[in-house]
C-alpha cells in the first residue's frame, strides 16, 4: 500500500487533554492525485495535517509518508514535501525573500548555491517577483498566502500538502492557484489540499476524504464521492397529474417545482447507491476504489452509468434495480401516456453531499 | 535592583593607581614610590588641594565606612583574597584619588612623577586600600539614569554584526548565519545594542561635565575615568550587569523559541525540516552570539568614549602593577569574556523558558525575573549557604583580572557554574522541546 500512497495513515488519533480532536483515521493519498481534504472548522484537518508534518506527535496509530514511517524518517522525507500550515507565516521585519531564503535554510538537503534561484523562482510562480523586497508587513493577506505557497515551492516536491491555499485570495488569485496546483499536478507531484471551499475542491481535485469531529466520513475520488449523493430525476410536462401517479407506482416521492411556462416540473429523489450515511461512514477509510455492488449490502443500491459515467457494475442484484434505473423511470412515464417535454437526472451537487455528511448548522462540532 | 552591599568592596578595590600616564619622569621617583604613596595619602590632600576641593574627601569616607565589616581588612592585604571589601584603610586611599584627579589639571604633573613601576612591596601593602567601594545604590541610580536618558550615540566597532556569509560552509551552517542574520537585521536587536553603548558614553559624559568626581562616589572605578578613559569601559560593564545586560539577554534569550513559536514561523521552520535538537543548538548560539555582541558593545563602546573625551594611558591594576595600553585593552576585552560567559547560563534559562510558551513576552520577561531573583537571593545574607549556587553569584567577580599576575580562578568559577547552569537548563529545554507538539 505504502508504494503506491503518499500518504498512509492506521488508526491515526490524537487527543487533547479529554478531546479527541482526530479518531481513527484511515486515510489514503494516492500518488499523484490532487487530494482534497473536507471538513467543516474544527473538524480534525489542521490536527491531522500537523500529525504528517511531524509537528505534533500521534496519540496513537501510524503515519507514512512518501513511503517512509513518518516520525522517524522525518528528515529524509519532509524535505520533499512542501507545505503551507494553517495560513502563511512570515518575519514581518523581513522581505519576502529574505523569509524564503530564511526559511530555505533550515532544510539541510537544500543547496546553498541554488538558492536565490530557486527563491526567485518561486517567488516567479506565484507572481511576487516585484514584492520580493517589500517587508512582509507591508503585504496584504493574499500576498502572505501567495508567499505561503512560495515557500512549499522552494524546492522539487513529492508532495505539496498545502492547508487552505487559496485563503484571502482574490478571484484572480485563486484561479491562479488553481491553475498552479493543476500544473504541479500534471508534472507528477501528489497535491494535498484541505479546503472547505467546495467549489474549488470540485474543480482541482481527483480525490477526496472529508472529515467529520475527528472522523473520516467519506473517502474515494471525486466522482464517487458524487454519485453517492443524492440523484433526482425532474420531469417537465403538462401531464403531472399522470406523472405523479407513476412515480408514486415506482415507490418514489414526487415534488413539485415552480412550473417553467405552462408545463409542471417534477423532483423525485433516486434512492441513492448507497444511503447517506451508509457504506460511507464511520471512519473506514477504505471505502472506495472498487465498489462492487456485492459487497454492498442489502440495500441494493444501483450503480448508475451514463450520467457519472464510471462505474464498474451495471447488472446487479438488488431488487428492483431496473426500475429505479433513470431511463427506467422515463420508459414507464411515457408508456402511461406522459407528454415528456424535459427528463433530466440532477446529480446533487458536492455541497449537498457535504452537508449531507457532516451535518448542517454553524455549530461546530464538539 | 537588588545590591549587594558586598559588591563594592568585592570589585572596586581598584589598586591604587598611580595613574602613570605621564610617563614623563619616572625614574626620579622610583625610589621614593613607596614613602610617597603613604606620605600622599593624607598629606596629599593638603598639597594637591588647592585645586581640588578636598573638603569632600575627608567627608566622603566616614560615608563609606559603612558597608565593608572592618574585620577583613586583615585578609584585604592580598591581592588575591578577593571577597571582602576593605575598610577602613580606605579613607586613606580615598584621598588618593582625589589627587589622582588632578589629571584634569594636567599641568601639575610634573611633581606627580608617579614611579610606574611599583615596587612590590609596595604594591601589597596598598591594595587594602583600594578603596573604590560603590555603594551599590548610587551605581543603580547612575545607571538607571544613564538607561532613561537618551543621548544619541553611534554604536561603535563593537558591535560586530555577522552578515550572510555568501559563501556557506555548507548547509549545516546555513541556518545559523540565517539566524544571526535574523538576530541582527531586527531593529530590535540593534535598539537594545544602542542602549547598552549608551551606557559607558552617558557615564563618560557625566564625568566629562562635571568638573570632577568625589572619588568612591559611583560606580566602581568612575573617578579613574577621568584619567584614564580606558576605565569607562570597566564602569559601564558594572553598571550593566545587574540589570541591562540580563535584561536584553532576557529579551533575546526568550525569544528564541517563543518568538519563532508566536510568528508561527516555527512550524515551518521544522516543517523544513529544520531538525528539533538543531533548531534549538542554533538558537541557543544565537543568544551567545548576543551575549557577546553586547559584552563587547558596552566595552567598545566605553574605550571609545574613553579615548575620545579622556586620555588614554597605561594603566595601574588592583595589584598596583601596571600595565600598558595594549595590555590594558586586552584586560578589558577578558573582562567582557568574563562577563560574557556570565550571562550563558541565564541564556540557557531563557532558551527554556521560551520552549514552554508561545508567547515570547512571557518568556524574556520570566527570564529577566530569575536574574532578578537570583541577584535578590544572593544579597540575602541567611541564604549564603545558596550564594554559590546562583546564577548571579560570580556576575561580578572579575576583579581578579584586573591584577598581576593574571589569574582566571575566579574565570574558572564562573564558567563552571554557568556551564552547570547551561548543562541543566539546556537538557531541560531539550526535554520540552524535542517532544513539544508545535501547535502555534
Amino acid at each position: 500500500m505504502t508504494g503506491e500512497t503518499a500518504i498512509h495513515t492506521t488508526g491515526l488519533s490524537k487527543r487533547f487533554g479529554h478531546q479527541l480532536a482526530v479518531d481513527g483515521l484511515n486515510l489514503s493519498v494516492p500518488v499523484g492525485s490532487v487530494f482534497g481534504f473536507l471538513g467543516p472548522n474544527g473538524s480534525g484537518k489542521t490536527t491531522t495535517i500537523r500529525m504528517l508534518l511531524g509537528l505534533a506527535s500521534a496519540s496513537s496509530g501510524s503515519i507514512s509518508v512518501l513511503g517512509r514511517e513518518m516520525p522517524n524518517g522525518l528528515h529524509d522525507v519532509l524535505p520533499r514535501v512542501g507545505a503551507l500550515v494553517e495560513g502563511p507565516a512570515f518575519y514581518p521585519f523581513l522581505s519576502g525573500a529574505a523569509n524564503l531564503h530564511r526559511l530555505d535554510t533550515a532544510n539541510r538537503l537544500a543547496s546553498a548555491r541554488t538558492r536565490r534561484d530557486r527563491v526567485n523562482h518561486a517567488l516567479e510562480r506565484v507572481g511576487l517577483s516585484h514584492a520580493a523586497h517589500k517587508k512582509v508587513k507591508a503585504y496584504s493577506l493574499g500576498m502572505k498566502q501567495r508567499l505561503g505557497i512560495a515557500n512549499a515551492l522552494l524546492s522539487p516536491r513529492e508532495l505539496l500538502v498545502l492547508d487552505e491555499p487559496t485563503n484571502g485570495l482574490d478571484p484572480q488569485g485563486t484561479r491562479e492557484v488553481r491553475h498552479l496546483i493543476r500544473s504541479l499536478a500534471a508534472g507528477g507531484t501528489t497535491v494535498f489540499v484541505s479546503s472547505h471551499l467546495l467549489a474549488e475542491v470540485e474543480q482541482i481535485c481527483s480525490h477526496v476524504a472529508v472529515m467529520r469531529t475527528g472522523r473520516l466520513v467519506a473517502q474515494g475520488t471525486l466522482a464517487e464521492l458524487r454519485r453517492n449523493g443524492a440523484r433526482r430525476v425532474r420531469i417537465v410536462t403538462p401531464d403531472p397529474g399522470i406523472a405523479a401517479e407513476v412515480l408514486i407506482r415506482l415507490g418514489l416521492l414526487p415534488t413539485p417545482e415552480p412550473p417553467e411556462g405552462t408545463d409542471a416540473v417534477l423532483t423525485a429523489m433516486l434512492p441513492a447507491e448507497s444511503p447517506v450515511g451508509g457504506n460511507y461512514d464511520g471512519g473506514n477509510g477504505a471505502v472506495s476504489g472498487d465498489r462492487d455492488a456485492n459487497d454492498r449490502g442489502s440495500s441494493g443500491p444501483v450503480s448508475d452509468d451514463s450520467i457519472t459515467g464510471g462505474s464498474s457494475t451495471k447488472d446487479t442484484a438488488g431488487w428492483g434495480a431496473s426500475t429505479m434505473l433513470p431511463e427506467s423511470v422515463a420508459e414507464a412515464l411515457v408508456r402511461s401516456d406522459v407528454r415528456l417535454r424535459g427528463f433530466a437526472v440532477v446529480v446533487g451537487s458536492l455541497e449537498d453531499r457535504f452537508v449531507a455528511l457532516t451535518g448542517e448548522g454553524f455549530d461546530v462540532d464538539q | 535592583m537588588p545590591k549587594r552591599p558586598a559588591i563594592p568592596g568585592r570589585l572596586l578595590r581598584p589598586a591604587r593607581d598611580k595613574q602613570l600616564a605621564r610617563t614623563e619622569s619616572l625614574a626620579g621617583t622610583e625610589s621614593l614610590a613607596g614613602s610617597e604613596q603613604f606620605a600622599r595619602t593624607e598629606p596629599a590632600t593638603p598639597t594637591e588641594p588647592t585645586t581640588r576641593t578636598e573638603p569632600t574627601t575627608p567627608t566622603e569616607p566616614t560615608t563609606r565606612t559603612e558597608p565593608t565589616t572592618p574585620t577583613e581588612s586583615t585578609t584585604r592585604t592580598e591581592p588575591t583574597t578577593r571577597t571582602e571589601p576593605t575598610t577602613r584603610t580606605e579613607p586613606t586611599t580615598r584621598t588618593e584619588p582625589t589627587t589622582r584627579t588632578e589629571p584634569t589639571t594636567r599641568t601639575e604633573p610634573t611633581t606627580r612623577t608617579e614611579p610606574t613601576t611599583r615596587p612590590e612591596s609596595a604594591a601589597k601593602v596598598e591594595p587594602p586600600s583600594l578603596a573604590f567601594s560603590v555603594p551599590l545604590a548610587a551605581a543603580g541610580a547612575a545607571a538607571a539614569g544613564t538607561g532613561t536618558t537618551g543621548i544619541p550615540a553611534p554604536v561603535t566597532a563593537g558591535t560586530k554584526v555577522p552578515g550572510r556569509s555568501a559563501s556557506a560552509t555548507g548547509a549545516g551552517w546555513d541556518l545559523m548565519w540565517s539566524e544571526l542574520g535574523v538576530l541582527f537585521r531586527r531593529r530590535r536587536t540593534w535598539a537594545m545594542l544602542v542602549a547598552l553603548a549608551m551606557i559607558p558614553i552617558l557615564i563618560a559624559l557625566a564625568v566629562k561635565l562635571t568638573s570632577r568626581v568625589p572619588s568612591g562616589r559611583g560606580p566602581a572605578f568612575l573617578d579613574r575615568i577621568a584619567e584614564n578613559g580606558l576605565f569607562a569601559a570597566v564602569t559601564g560593564l558594572i553598571v550593566s550587569i545587574p540589570l541591562f545586560l540580563p535584561l536584553t539577554v532576557g529579551v533575546v534569550a526568550g525569544d528564541t523559541v517563543a518568538g519563532e513559536a508566536g510568528l508561527g514561523t516555527l512550524r515551518y521552520l521544522l516543517a523544513a525540516p529544520a531538525g528539533r535538537v538543531r533548531l534549538l543548538l542554533v538558537k541557543y548560539t544565537g543568544a551567545v552570539v548576543f551575549c557577546i555582541t553586547a559584552t563587547l558593545t558596552v566595552a567598545a563602546a566605553g574605550m571609545a568614549i574613553g579615548a575620545v573625551l579622556f586620555r588614554v594611558g597605561p594603566v595601574t591594576l588592583l595589584s598596583g602593577d601596571t600595565i600598558g595600553v595594549p595590555e590594558s585593552i586586552l584586560r578589558v576585552l577578558s573582562i567582557a569574556a568574563y562577563v560574557t560567559v556570565s550571562l550563558l547560563g541565564l541564556s540557557a534559562v531563557g532558551l527554556f523558558l521560551s520552549t514552554l510558551t508561545d508567547v515570547p513576552v512571557g518568556a524574556m520577561a520570566a527570564t529577566v525575573v530569575t536574574a532578578v531573583v537570583s541577584e535578590v537571593m544572593d544579597a540575602i545574607p541567611q541564604l549564603d549557604w545558596l550564594h554559590p549556587w546562583l546564577l548571579s553569584h560570580f556576575w561580578l567577580d572579575f576583579a581578579d583580572l584586573l591584577r598581576q599576575p593574571l589569574s582566571w580562578e575566579s574565570f574558572g568559577n564562573n564558567a563552571l557554574l554557568q556551564a552547570a547552569y547551561v548543562a541543566v537548563f539546556g537538557a531541560l529545554a531539550y526535554g520540552r522541546f524535542a517532544t513539544k507538539d508545535v501547535l502555534a
